[in-house]
């Protein structure tokens, strides 16, 4: 047996280097897919190193105390700060720092919850336009106690090392590039009237948004603790971080923090929360496993393409090698001798490609690891893991010979008399019976190893799946029944491209044929394009879609594209500054009721019976609902307004009366609410009555939000309306786009003044889509690479077979480029054809959220990525055929039908 | 000559292939004995059913209707795995094309059905080499294919062929693809191999100098055998054991 083997081996290796192109082909497919699971194993592994190897870092102490509730949340902090009640003060902190001096446990606190404006001054003290922040008031000598944070400007130097000047600033990557700052800029920070000196910028990684969810959405800022008056926050701080002796037990400790001294205002309403380094060890060994799992499981997607690969460039070399098989049998080898040659070789293939794909995937480990830090917003580690080339290899070496099983019986069933019809070798198969039962092997062998990965018979007891079914071979079953029917349309779209009229092009008619020819195997190429498009088309797509709507489901309803909170001091100040930029096409100072009802229509109170017949009708809940938003308005200028249904518009001129614009909704016209009709409001504890002077129509859909502060609200005058809890109302800008910078500039410069351009959201938004689209996106991106080299591997080995037809093309005068124009028609067709199936799916989901949504949400269709796409799909179909055919057009004709 | 010397026996071999709704009598009833150690050409036109029989013969395919004994086993209802068996140790194949596994040496190719056999008789290097020697290749045993003239290829065929000491061998056009010097030097090495080991050889071939060579000599027409006859003076003590085919 062992003589066998070794014959099988050596045969298998004469034979990959006798076939080195086709064999490179196999190897490549089973790289591809290896390369995807060591890239996303590596990145799983990164971030369990960065979770789990030192809690003590992650959390930045043994232990982290918060009030409950007040962990996350944030205040601007140029209005009164006071309104957060921070739960350490002057009040308490003495107390908690001698409770912790006398264990000799070592406390710092720090003040997370600030949200502040900040802006580079530039030349005679102007200040460029702000940007929003989140503070990080630290005290720089100790915090943190376990982690090392380094800047990257100045290279690798501590945060404690920053600090060593009065009013020093630390700024994260993210800040420095939205305001334009550098080391030694002086910046603005929030309500402070002194500058600061930016003396560093750290990674945007250094404050994980893992323990501060709030810098998913915001940058941050270090500032010293100590420089906190500034601010008028004098002692105030939310978070306190612990540093316990080795002999202290931090659940002794745990229980005495729960009667530390609180402040005298939080005593009834929170408690103290703790979060321990074990806790969060446990917790995030938890994340890390369950994301690992789940990429490990999202990598099998390249494998199962990279698979199709090997099936497809085995089945070829058995049919190149049919004869030497039924010279083997005539010899009196057994079809399982066969077996095993196609075995060794296959499982050759699988070790060599592996390794190729462990050393690409440890390669594209980086790549996975931006886009993991971006996806996580976590500082990641690379480093070359063995672990991933490891399970890489294995899963490569298992994959491939659960693929190479149809090619094996394929070979196994040569029959020998095959060697009598050398001229005549009829396509070789592996039967109905064969083929059905190496794909149950396969989608059982699969279906086991994703229930090993993800360690499915945790939950298996849950779906009751009778046996043999476990999760793993359910989910294989399942995406290959869906597979088959998708390869089995495709092989009807391919039949049916082959029918297209050639116009009596002789290019287009050989390319028409081409197709004709292979079916199957073209079938298979546009399926795993298919894959990979739809994944990163249907990922770029979405992602795209939801960041338009979400943004113009803010920014539109708000009818301005800058905001300004001003202090009521400093509000003249504004409107005067605002009345000098003449790129200010109008602007709304807009008053937000505190307590605020809908007492009566025309006297009617119960008017919400007018939408009960259409209860179940979400777009009149929507309307119903309208009617609670009813602001104090003030308007300059020619803002956007909605359409003017009847009546007029609230002036200024309506100040100190009792009227009021309110929407058009058919209830109420229904219902005869009209102008002159009288609306009852409860403002606070009064009741008063407002006279409709102006009905006004709601403009184009807003995406989310189905009314907007310019034409669906109640609208009163400003004044009528009592200032609450806001102490300060808030100023809605339009101003012509390339005049924002400015405006932001001018009136940021007032004190007291806090503004941002609504394009924020569009960042914000962005980077939140950015971080969820990051992992699909890689995914999708490997699955295209993977598409791309079975693509690649198709048509190679087409030309390969059509090596002869071009050298007697060319021997009869065609041009190489002619002879390649044929390959390239041929495949742009695959091409065109799975551009546009892959966005079907994407397409089909944006066609349907309205209808889903009773049409409250239309999906916005980002037309140019869709042609993006389409042309991606094919330019990749191009590529593939240019790399592999180009050498197949420029061949002498006379080598090659020698060679043939 | 007696039956129970025959290495080969066929009885009313027929063979049908149906090509679309027409159906093709490749063979129509051939029924003949070939003795241990005789050399039988069998020729005929193209199409006339030569190489069908070789197969039939060499338990390659299986007969649409009679059987076919070799060494006095019936062949034609023996499992795939028996028939390999048989292949391996009691028939040698040679063709036109060589059909040499062109990744492994002239020895490794000639040292593979031993290595295959289910019962291995001999050491398949030892044996490889000595019977390259025999066929005067004994300087190219590490030659690969590519690397060896085309008489030198068939002559590594027999060789292979030869590998088990099979009582029969079975050469299909061995010099179709061979000049004139090659077609002598292969001849020559048949003859050889049947005065040193006693092989029967059975040969397909078009060439009448060839079939001239041979001990007898069949002619196939239209699947029957027309003419089945002794040639001259190396015939002694032979006879023609076949029956004339009735369609």
């Amino acid at each position: 047996m062992i003589e066998r083997l070794r014959f099988a081996f050596a045969y298998a290796l004469r034979n990959i280097v006798r076939d080195r192109r086709r064999a490179a082909f196999t190897l490549l497919s089973v790289a591809v897919g290896v390369a995807s699971v060591v890239a996303l194993r590596a990145l799983g592994l990164m971030l369990t190193d960065a979770l789990t190897s030192n809690a003590q870092a992650f959390l930045r102490g043994d232990l982290r105390v918060t009030d409950t509730g007040m962990d996350g949340g944030f205040v601007m902090s140029i209005f009164n700060s006071q309104e957060r009640s921070h739960p350490f003060s002057a009040e308490n902190i003495p107390a908690i720092e001698a409770w912790a001096a006398e264990r000799n446990i070592a406390i710092t606190f720090t003040l997370n919850g600030e949200l502040m404006q900040v802006a580079v001054i530039g030349e005679y003290g102007r200040a460029g336009p702000p940007a929003l922040t989140m503070s990080v008031f630290v005290d720089p000598a100790v915090y943190p106690f376990y982690d090392t944070i380094r800047a990257d400007k100045p290279a690798r130097a501590l945060l404690g090392d920053l600090f060593t000047t009065p009013n020093a600033a630390v700024l994260s990557q993210r800040l420095a590039s939205q305001i334009g700052a550098e080391v030694g800029d002086q910046v603005r920070v929030g309500s402070a009237n002194v500058y600061f000196t930016v003396t560093g910028i750290v990674p945007d990684t250094a404050e994980s948004s893992l323990a501060s969810p709030q810098n998913l959405l915001f940058s941050f800022i270090y500032l010293n603790r100590a420089e906190q008056s500034l601010f008028g926050l004098d002692d105030l701080a939310d978070r306190a971080y612990l540093k316990l002796p080795p002999e202290v037990n931090p659940q002794a400790v745990e229980d005495e923090i729960a009667n530390w001294p609180r402040r005298s205002d939080r005593q009834r309403y929170s408690h103290w929360s703790t979060v321990s380094a074990s806790e969060v060890l446990e917790e995030n060994v938890e994340i890390a496993d369950a994301i690992s799992r789940f990429v490990l499981v999202l990598s099998l997607v390249g494998l199962v393409i990279g698979g199709v690969g090997i099936i497809n460039t085995m089945v070829v070399a058995i049919n190149r090698r049919s004869l030497e098989i039924a010279v083997l049998k005539t010899l009196g080898l057994h079809s399982l001798d066969i077996s095993l040659l196609v075995l060794a070789e296959a499982a050759l293939a699988g070790f060599f490609g592996s390794l190729l794909g462990a050393v690409l995937g440890m390669l594209l480990s980086y790549v996975a690891r931006d886009l993991g830090q971006q996806a996580f917003a976590i500082g990641l580690p690379w480093r070359p893991y063995l672990d991933p080339i490891l399970i890489g290899t294995a899963l490569g070496l298992v994959v491939t010979l659960f693929f190479s099983l149809l090619p094996m019986i394929t070979a196994a069933r040569v029959r020998p008399k095959l060697v009598l019809r050398e001229d005549d070798v009829p396509m070789l198969r592996a039967g109905a019976l064969w083929t059905i039962i190496s794909f149950i092997v396969l989608i059982v062998g699969f279906g086991l190893l994703i229930d090993l990965i993800v360690g499915s018979y945790r939950f298996a007891r849950y779906l009751r799946l009778p046996p043999p079914l476990t999760p793993g071979i359910t989910a294989t079953l399942g995406t290959f029944i869906f597979l088959a029917v998708l390869f089995a349309l495709n092989w009807v779209l391919v039949w049916l491209l082959s029918k297209l009229p050639s116009f009596r092009n002789a290019n287009l008619q050989l390319a028409i044929r081409g197709l004709a020819t292979h079916r199957t195997r073209t079938a298979f190429s546009l399926l795993a394009l298919i894959i990979g498009m739809t994944a990163l088309s249907g990922t770029l797509i979405m992602t795209r879609s939801i960041n338009i709507l979400l943004y113009t489901s803010i920014s539109q309803p708000l009818g301005g594209n800058v905001v300004i909170l001003p202090l009521s001091l400093v509000q003249g100040t504004v409107r005067s500054r605002l009345d000098s930029i003449p790129a200010v096409n109008g602007y709304r100072e807009i008053r937000f009721p505190g307590r605020l009802e809908l007492e009566a229509i025309d006297g009617v109170r119960d008017y919400e019976r007018w939408f009960a017949l259409a209860r179940d009708d979400a777009q009149s809940s929507m309307r119903r609902a309208s009617l609670n938003l009813v602001l104090g308005v003030n308007t300059y200028g020619n803002p956007p307004r909605g359409q003017l249904v009847a009546g007029r518009f609230i002036g200024p001129e309506d100040a100190g009366q009792a009227v009021i614009t309110i929407p058009y909704l058919p209830e109420l016209e229904a219902h005869g609410v009209t102008i002159g009709s009288q609306i009852t409001l409860r403002i606070g504890g009064r009741v008063q009555d407002f006279e409709v002077v102006g009905i006004v129509a709601p403009g184009p859909s807003t995406g989310l939000i189905p009314f907007s502060l310019n034409d669906s609200a109640l609208q009163v005058p400003l004044d009528m309306m009592p200032r609450q809890n806001i102490p300060f109302d808030f100023v809605i800008v339009d101003v012509q786009p390339e005049a924002v910078r400015e405006v932001m500039a001018a009136v940021g410069a007032i004190p007291g003044v806090f503004i941002f351009d609504v394009a924020i959201f569009d960042s914000i938004i962005s980077r939140l889509m950015n971080q969820m689209a990051a992992l699909p996106l890689l995914v999708a991106g490997l699955s295209l690479f993977a598409a791309s080299a079975l693509i690649a591997t198709t048509v190679a080995l087409a030309t390969m077979e059509r090596r002869r037809q071009i050298a007697i093309l060319k021997a009869i005068g065609v041009s190489r480029w002619q002879a390649l124009g044929q390959l390239l028609a041929e495949n742009s067709l695959v091409g065109i054809a799975g551009g546009v199936i892959s966005l079907l799916p994407t397409l089909l989901i944006l066609a349907l959220v309205p209808a889903l949504t009773e049409g409250i949400v239309h999906m916005p269709l980002p037309t140019d990525l869709v042609i993006l796409m389409l042309a991606l799909a094919v330019l990749v179909t191009i590529a593939a055929t240019l790399i592999t055919a180009w050498p197949a057009a420029t061949e002498k004709p006379l080598n090659a039908l020698r060679y043939e | 000559m007696a039956e129970n010397h025959a290495v080969l026996r066929t009885e009313d071999l027929r063979k049908d292939f149906r090509t679309g709704e027409v159906i093709v009598h490749a063979l129509r009833g051939v029924t003949m004995t070939v003795s241990r150690g005789e050399f039988l050409a069998i020729s005929g036109p193209s199409g006339s059913g030569k190489s069908t029989l070789l197969g039939l013969i060499g338990g390659l395919d299986t007969p649409s209707s009679g059987r076919v004994f070799i060494d006095g086993v019936d062949i034609t209802h023996l499992s795939e795995s028996a028939l390999t068996r048989i292949r391996n140790e009691k028939i040698g194949f040679v063709f036109q094309s060589f059909n040499l596994i062109p990744t492994l040496t002239a020895l490794e190719n000639v040292a593979l059905p031993i290595q295959f056999a289910r019962q291995r008789r001999f050491d398949p290097r030892r044996r490889a080499r000595e019977i390259l020697t025999l066929l005067g290749l004994g300087d190219r045993v590490n030659h690969r294919p590519a690397q060896l003239s085309g008489g030198e290829q068939q002559r590594v065929a027999i060789a292979r062929a030869l590998a088990n000491n099979p009582p029969l061998l079975l050469a299909d056009e061995p010099t179709g693809n061979l000049d004139t010097v090659s077609s002598q030097v292969v001849l020559e090495a048949l003859h050889n191999v049947r005065e040193s080991t006693g092989t029967t050889i059975i040969v397909v071939t078009h060439a009448p100098h060839i079939a001239a060579q041979a001990d007898r000599r069949i002619i196939l027409v239209d699947g029957c055998i027309a003419e089945d006859a002794l040639n001259g003076a190396v015939a002694q003590g032979l006879q023609p054991t076949s029956e004339q085919a009735h369609p």
